[in-house]
């Protein structure tokens, strides 16, 4: 093995030797210094391999026992590396060619959004690209899950938005609200929930609904104006009613915080292990075990995709161990009603439309005696109801 | 007479024969490995037979597909089928 190594990388020639003294010329050859390897005789001479280094050497002794020497073939590294240095301009192609590939791989290079119906794609990649989520930016150094949080955010019509890496695409899946349709109402603006309408204005169609009146959520708030119908043939043009009805509405939620809880938390730790997986075995080489007392366990597993759904059937397997940890948790009775009133608050924000001035809040505390803290919070607010039955 | 000395003193100290004199040391491994120590020069050499000269007279290897594998300035591996090993010219004293 490290022969055939060092034969290699010293390069060997293969040559003949033709003449009357073949035998006197491998003694002064020997004595020489020089090492003459498979050395064998045949009917055109004498055939034998030599170290590229001794090949000059040999001139003295073919001179004088008059034998002429003819290279046959050249084998090892010096002549491989020779080649490759005649074709340098092939070789700085390749690194050029792999570095590119390198740095290009890690780059953000396509977006693409997916499952969207409703949404405009346009918009999803602009407030992507707000949040960093750009083309032609170090993929490494995004955060996906904080981008696909804030874009969820963002959009109150999706209902949930992850986002995907392979390789240099990235893609942003949404998922996007069921909203009820009615089919008969469309062009119709109705209301978004219930509530008393305070103010009408209409800007195109007929009113249905008076001011004072109490209407429910999905009820027709304004019609749509009667289709032109001036052509008996083909399709009657859409027309859509245009307006604002602004209502009192409200909005509550409850909350209760026991006085004594006993939860499971997690404490922060983790305890990263890596392993290899092949088939059902799983072999751990760093935190066989979890190192915790109680944990979680978190199983990330990395395969290699070859082509299409082949997969190398050697995986790397990252077990993430999630210390958790026992809280016993008592409460003053304050407290409690300042989490539940917290809890209760948050929930209602929840509920209301972004940017919707708050008129009036109210907090109820239901709890008696026996029962843990139960706040009620009740918010009145003063908004656009109007809006259309099939977005 | 300094080679009398020599193998006298040899013999006296136990020295193993190939440290004392000046004769080859041939080992043959089955029928394909031939290696010769000690050897003075190539008389001459084919694929069926093999000739050197030694300080204890010429020796033959003959067989078929014979190679000088390696060749060195005082060893030599020779590979092929071996037949038949002689020693020739030298005298016997």
């Amino acid at each position: 093995m490290f022969d055939w190594l060092r034969t290699f990388w010293y390069g060997r020639i293969l040559f003949l030797a033709r003449g009357e003294q073949l035998a006197r010329f491998v003694n002064l050859v020997s004595r020489d210094g020089i090492i003459l390897y498979h050395t064998q005789k045949s009917e055109r001479g004498m055939r034998a391999q030599i170290k590229l280094a001794d090949f000059r050497r040999l001139r003295k002794a073919a001179r004088q026992t008059h034998t002429r020497v003819h290279m046959v073939a050249k084998y090892g590294w010096p002549f491989v590396a020779a080649r490759w240095w005649r074709r340098k301009g092939l070789l700085l192609g390749i690194v050029i060619i792999a570095s590119v590939l390198t740095i290009l791989s890690q780059l953000v290079l396509s977006i693409s959004v997916l499952g969207n119906k409703n949404l405009v794609s346009t918009d999803v990649l602009e407030r992507a690209e707000k949040l960093g989520l750009k083309t032609w930016v170090y993929s490494k150094e995004l955060d996906l899950n904080v981008i696909a949080k804030a874009l969820q955010e963002q959009l109150p019509d999706a209902a949930w938005i992850g986002i995907e890496r392979h390789g240099t695409n990235i893609q942003i899946r949404v998922s996007e609200k069921i909203r009820p349709s009615i089919p008969n109402e469309a062009g119709n603006l109705v209301a978004s929930r219930a509530g008393i309408v305070r103010e009408i204005m209409v800007i195109d169609g007929t009113p249905l609904v008076h001011e004072g009146e109490t209407v429910r959520a999905g009820q027709v708030l304004i019609k749509s104006p009667e289709a032109y119908l001036s052509s008996s043939k083909g399709t009657p043009p859409v027309s859509v009613a245009r307006g604002f009805v602004r209502a009192r509405v409200w909005y509550s939620a409850e909350a209760q915080i026991p006085l004594v809880e006993d939860k499971v938390e997690e404490s922060g730790r983790v305890a990263t292990g890596r392993g290899i997986k092949f088939g059902s075995r799983v072999i751990m080489l760093t935190t066989q075990n979890s190192t915790f007392e109680k944990s979680r366990e978190e199983v990330i597993s990395q395969s290699l995709k070859l082509w299409r759904n082949w997969r190398f059937p050697v995986e790397g397997i990252t077990v993430n161990h999630i210390e958790l940890r026992n809280l016993h948790i008592e409460r003053s009775v304050n407290e409690a009603r300042q989490l539940a009133e917290q809890a209760a608050r948050a929930e209602v924000k929840k509920k209301i439309t972004q940017g919707v001035p708050i008129v009036t809040e109210v907090v109820k505390v239901l709890s008696n005696k026996f029962e843990p803290e139960r706040v009620r919070v009740e918010v009145e607010t003063y908004e656009d109801l109007a809006v259309y039955a099939n977005p | 007479m300094f080679k009398k000395i020599q193998t006298s003193v040899g013999e006296v100290l136990d020295f193993p024969p190939d440290v004392v004199g000046e004769g080859p040391k041939i080992t043959i491994t089955g029928r394909r490995q031939i290696m010769v120590e000690n050897y003075l020069s190539v008389l001459n050499f084919s694929e069926e037979e093999i000739r050197l000269a030694t300080a204890e007279g010429d020796i033959f290897f003959r067989g078929k597909g014979l190679m000088l594998k390696v060749i060195l300035a005082t060893e030599l591996q020779i590979e092929g089928a071996l037949s038949s090993f002689s020693f020739g010219g030298g005298e016997i004293e």
